[in-house]
């Protein structure tokens, strides 16, 4: 699985479109900053919503109703987010692709996309009579608070891609390079 | 008034032996930086877009504004002490670039903004206040904080 | 002029002021951007 993944990124290193957003002298860093800002509709209308399924904000608004509402904002935002992410990845593909934190970052993406389907459909389904209630039942608010575990952990191990302490290149453990999909480096190890 | 010797202090501060030293606690306390300037743009976002009547529009704009006020200051709390902690890794450089400086002067006029303007006049019934003047206060406050968090960004940059 | 009369006109003339001024101060940071650009790019 780390071998095809590895041999994806390094076709994708190979794309001329790679190398010139790699090289670019502003496209990069432009598609970046736009991906950390969007963090601030994307993330904090998710906040907002998180809040009140806690009940802990806007509790005189119904919660279905804020839910509903601030859904074409927080997809907007997601949006960009993603599309941005893509272009990000595409950039820098290999180092990206043996990077422990991106790892975990996709799957907790993938988590937390799971957590808001289920929570999307129990929403649709049952009946939203706790929707007015200032502090939603248990399994709601269970569901709003990993959701805000899931996304803090999306933007801390984003934040820590950055970083080299785990890349390919430093002295690891035989277990890391098999999780970050050092290949190459496990290969030599043994 | 020059400040560099402000910054020469924070530089030598213990503060900074901190910020400086560890490299894993700066890279957390960043993390919690971004992920306040998401409370908090979520929180401008919510009361400006229905300021501008683009969003939740059947619900009156002072219970919105109003519920985002204290989760906007202690957004804005953990930026300043979770800012002032990285300033302090990286002092010099910070009082010797530009970027820094416009992020500052943005955050300044962004404070002042809230606090003598916008939270005043958001305090009146909001049918009696001059539509233009909320519009105002709405598009000021987007443009004031998405330009703040732009130059944040645009520091690791330049 | 009562309070928030004066709260309403510097809503207003601070508004006009912030975007005057985002306009100004992005349209300078694209400006250096280009020029830099130019810069490394003769051709």
């Amino acid at each position: 699985m780390n071998e095809s993944l590895l041999n994806l990124a390094r076709w994708l290193d190979s794309q001329s479109w790679s190398t010139q957003l790699h090289e670019s002298y502003y496209m990069y860093a432009w598609i970046e900053s736009t991906h950390v800002l969007a963090l601030m509709v994307f993330l904090g209308m998710l906040f907002v919503i998180d809040l009140r399924l806690l009940g802990v904000a806007f509790k005189t608004i119904p919660a279905n109703t804020l839910a509903e509402r601030l859904d074409r904002p927080l997809l907007i935002g997601f949006a960009v987010m993603f599309i941005t992410g893509f272009i990000l990845y595409f950039a820098i593909p290999v180092r990206t692709t043996q990077s422990i934190w991106f790892r975990i970052k996709v799957v907790l993406l993938i988590a937390a996309g799971i957590n808001a389907l289920l929570f999307r459909h129990k929403m649709k389904s049952a009946s939203s009579t706790w929707a007015q209630q200032q502090r939603p039942p248990k399994s709601v608010r269970l569901a709003a608070t990993l959701s805000l575990a899931f996304w803090a952990g999306v933007v801390m191990t984003g934040r820590a891609i950055a970083y080299d302490w785990y890349d390919c290149h430093k002295t690891l453990p035989n277990i890391m390079y098999w999780a970050a999909g050092c290949v190459d480096e496990l290969a030599q190890a043994q | 008034m020059d400040v560099l010797f402000l910054f020469e202090a924070l530089d030598q501060s213990a503060l900074a032996n901190i910020s400086k030293a560890y490299g894993g606690i700066f890279a957390v306390v960043q993390m919690f930086h971004l992920l306040a300037m998401a409370l908090l743009g979520g929180m401008i976002l919510v009361c400006d877009l229905r300021l501008l009547g683009l969003i939740l529009t059947d619900i009156s704009s002072e219970r919105i504004c109003k519920d985002t006020q204290k989760w906007f200051d202690a957004a804005l709390c953990v930026m300043l002490i979770s800012g002032i902690f990285m300033s302090s890794a990286v002092a010099l450089k910070l009082y010797y670039n530009a970027m820094f400086w416009s992020k500052m002067s943005g955050l300044a006029l962004g404070v002042f903004f809230v606090y003598a303007i916008r939270r005043p006049l958001l305090g009146f019934a909001h049918s009696s206040v001059n539509p233009w003047a909320l519009k105002s206060v709405a598009l000021s406050s987007l443009i004031i904080w998405f330009s703040v968090a732009a130059s944040g960004r645009w520091i690791g940059f330049s | 002029m009562d309070k928030k009369k004066q709260l309403e006109t510097l809503a207003l003339v601070f508004g006009a002021a912030v975007v005057i001024g985002a306009i100004w101060f992005w349209s300078l940071q694209v400006g250096d951007a280009l020029d830099t650009l130019r810069l490394a790019y003769p051709d």
